[in-house]
């Protein structure tokens, strides 16, 4: 399979000489902490950047609607791998991020986040002999159980520079016996996004159209397959969700899937009765602001774990561990556990969000993985060349 | 056993039918899915599926990946590996080795939802056991590899430097051939409850094969005195020589040929495999004798004659060394630790021109013992299986009992 031709060069004002940089996105988180890196390096004008869109997450209007958000730029390359079993979308990624690479000839790919299209299209670059640089590089959950968990310590083991946002991310990649002088501690490239949307994000008060008051509400996000694909399980969260609902308003953006299996069992009539707001997913901007103004967060997302620390908002993470041991240590973040009658406990803290600052988690750290990329990869001779 | 099943996935098919084991009466032991990708990963694996069998704590299932165009050679290169013939043959359909990764990576995941096992088994280093040790990792399935722990010694990685390290953090239990690859794998953080140094399956195989290649005398069929000429084999290490380097050593060896007889041994799969060769024709222009499609048993009776053998790849290293006779390696540094430390391997630099200086010994080859090449990793690999993944096993492999 190859991706659809070239429909435009992200920076065509880049000479022609400069080295090529390829950056992947697959899925929703990827274009978060990917937008800013790409903004940052074509600020410094040393690359030609490609961006390719391998199309994992299938929901066109979704992610349509989080590029718009981020201003992110118009995808160079769309493989449409779609969606399917972790062997069939891997292998569909590796050939046809192959063909992008013997295509573009880039001097370095930048992949993001754990998702399948990061692990292969660090494959394919990594059998080209093209460098790898891995953003969010060194998180561990300890759990190999979560498909995650694999991409993310096979994508490390691959990547010839390692970019991390904590202290405890270098640990763990010391432990597994990575040279130190790829790893770089540059911060979190997801607040540089956030904090450059955090004004017009909260200037929307998404959460005045759902008839719930600020900081009196919860907004709860779930999306892992172990809570949301088992029918039991899903109801037991589900009854907890309506129990909570009796103390706190509560704000339940849903997935057209899991939407389609809590109606299946009557569950969703249930939320509605019990007076859960049961909202269709929202953009990357009206998500910020629900989460800004929210009293308390449960999610068994990576993200939410790491945006709710930055905004302040307590936010309580609905499974057995985390592979953001920082948003415990230093951020807003408490473990619930995975037993969903926890849920019903959570309550809005209604005071104003006292945001703990993490350590380079200062919107600044896409200049940084720039500065690394155009060090060791830029056309070093390029820069100043207009001064 | 398995059963006939056709495997449905991208650019793949089962081909061709191959005998299928009936299913007996209700059987409850833990299944174990052995994955193989080729001849190589045979003579790898052969000694612990053997040993499995004899103590019979497991249900063995067999798949055997191959490049659509190799499927029906592999049998022919090892006619007697001395295991269980395959299950199923996974035929891996595609036009260059990135399709064929994915088709196995897709074709691997099939085989496991089918098979359901407890444990799955990948050797070597092959784009098939990386494909299928994501795929097990992936559905939670417990997983061991044979030939842990081997890293390349500097160049740019290879893809078979890639498939080594990936496969490493993917498994469960990693059986490595020596003391030195434990260790390696130790230095990475892998826990040292996961690492077991059980020795060298494929000296396993050579050990069984070893006096009927003695017997095969395959050097005379090539007109060669026993002990007099050297044995070449190249392009098959890590990382891949370079057509500038390869070109060299061919002049080399022609070289070498004036003063001592020279065989070159081409093996499938490597860049001068082509019929339509320069190499090939600058290598017959001097002379030079090449031995193509050798079995298993026949290159190991070309080693066993040898007076010296010139290589870069690393099982051939390992090889020369169990049945000691003289080997040179291409190159800096080897993989093969074990070779330069108890074996007979000696490293002659990355200038190919030294090919042209190495002599046969002219007398039989003496073998020096390595620790743990004894011809009984298999049986030890087979123990630290059973006493991971089988319950209430008292009895080991019963086959001392």
């Amino acid at each position: 399979m190859s991706g659809q031709p070239v429909m435009a060069v992200s920076n065509p004002e880049a000479r022609a000489g400069s080295p090529t940089v390829v950056h992947v996105v697959g899925a929703r988180p990827n274009f978060v902490k990917m937008a800013p890196v790409i903004s940052a390096l074509g600020r410094r004008d040393a690359f030609r950047q490609v961006v390719v869109h391998t199309g994992q997450h299938y929901d066109r209007r979704m992610s349509d609607e989080v590029l718009e958000d981020l201003d992110f730029p118009e995808p160079d390359r769309l493989l449409g791998v779609g969606s399917g079993s972790h062997g069939v979308q891997t292998g569909k990624v590796l050939v046809g991020f192959e063909q992008v690479l013997l295509d573009t000839e880039p001097s370095l790919v930048v992949v993001a986040g754990d998702v399948n299209s990061t692990l292969g299209c660090a494959l394919a670059a990594s059998r080209l002999g093209i460098p790898v640089a891995h953003v969010e590089a060194g998180l561990r959950s300890f759990d190999w159980s979560m498909p995650e968990e694999i991409n993310r310590v096979l994508t490390d083991r691959l990547s010839e520079v390692l970019l991390t946002h904590s202290p405890e991310a270098a640990e763990n990649l010391a432990r597994e016996g990575i040279p130190g002088h790829g790893v770089h501690y540059v911060g979190n490239t997801m607040i540089d996004s956030l904090r450059r949307c955090e004004r017009r994000a909260r200037a929307l008060e998404t959460w005045r159209g759902l008839g719930v008051a600020e900081r009196e509400y919860v907004l709860v996000t779930l999306h892992r397959p172990q809570n949301v694909d088992e029918p039991t399980r899903l109801a037991a969260i589900a009854e907890a969700l309506a129990l909570l609902a009796v103390h706190a308003p509560v704000v339940f953006p849903i997935h057209p899937r899991t939407r389609m299996r809590l109606a299946a069992n009557g569950a969703l009539e249930h939320l509605e009765a019990a007076g859960v707001r049961c909202v269709e997913p929202v953009g990357y901007l009206a998500f910020l602001s629900l989460q800004a103004s929210a009293g308390a967060v449960v999610t068994d997302s990576g993200g939410v774990q790491e945006e709710t620390s930055a905004l302040g908002v307590r936010c309580f993470t609905f499974r057995p561990n985390t592979e953001r041991p920082v948003t415990l240590t230093h951020g807003t973040n408490t473990m619930l556990g995975d037993d969903p009658r926890d849920i019903a406990e959570v309550r809005p803290s209604r005071g104003e969000p006292t945001p703990c600052a993490i350590s380079l988690w200062d919107g600044h750290a896409s200049e940084r993985v720039a500065d690394i990329l155009v060090a060791r990869y830029g056309d070093v001779a390029a820069i100043g060349r207009d001064a | 056993m398995a059963g006939h099943r056709i495997i449905s996935g991208p650019g793949l098919r089962l081909v061709p039918p191959q005998p299928i084991k009936t299913s007996t009466a209700a059987d409850h032991r833990p299944i174990v899915l052995h994955a193989l990708g080729g001849p190589d990963d045979v003579v790898l694996m052969a000694s612990l599926v053997a040993a499995l069998e004899r103590g019979g704590q497991f249900r063995q299932v067999v798949v055997h990946a191959c490049a659509a165009d190799t499927a029906v050679t592999a049998d022919d290169l090892l006619p007697d590996p001395g295991m269980p013939a395959p299950d199923s043959w996974l035929s891996v359909e595609g036009d260059d080795r990135t399709e064929q990764l994915a088709a196995m990576l897709a074709g691997f995941e099939a085989a496991l939802l089918d098979e359901e096992p407890d444990l799955v088994v990948v050797a070597g280093a092959g784009d098939a056991a990386l494909a299928c040790a994501l795929a097990a990792a992936k559905q939670g399935v417990a997983l061991a590899h044979v030939e842990s722990g081997l890293r390349q010694t500097g160049g740019a990685p290879s893809l078979m430097a890639l498939n080594r390290v990936l496969t490493d953090r993917l498994a469960d239990t990693l059986l490595a051939f020596s003391a030195h690859d434990a260790n390696q794998l130790l230095d990475e953080g892998i826990p040292d409850s996961r690492v077991h140094a059980v020795g060298h399956t494929g000296i396993d195989m050579l050990r069984r094969h070893q006096a009927a290649a003695l017997a095969r005398q395959a050097w005379s069929s090539y007109g060669l005195p026993v002990h007099g000429y050297v044995l070449v084999d190249l392009g098959g290490g890590e990382p891949e020589l370079d057509a500038e380097v390869l070109g060299a050593a061919v002049d080399a060896v022609a070289r070498l040929h004036t003063h001592v007889p020279a065989i070159v041994r081409v093996r499938p799969g490597t860049d001068w495999a082509p019929a339509e060769n320069s190499h090939l024709t600058t290598l017959a222009a001097a002379g030079v004798r090449c031995a193509t499609d050798l079995s298993y048993v026949d290159a190991l009776s070309l080693l066993t004659g040898a007076g010296a053998v010139v290589t870069d790849a690393g099982a051939l290293q390992d090889e020369a060394s169990a049945v000691g006779v003289a080997c040179h390696t291409l190159g800096e540094d080897t993989a093969r630790a074990a070779t330069l430390l108890h074996g007979t391997n000696v490293l002659i630099g990355a200038d190919p021109a030294a090919i042209a200086e190495v002599r046969p010994t002219g007398e039989p080859p003496v073998a020096a013992a390595i620790e743990l090449w004894d011809g009984r990793a298999g049986e030890r690999a087979g123990e630290t299986l059973v006493a991971h993944y089988v319950l209430h096993s008292d009895h080991g492999l019963g086959v001392r009992a």
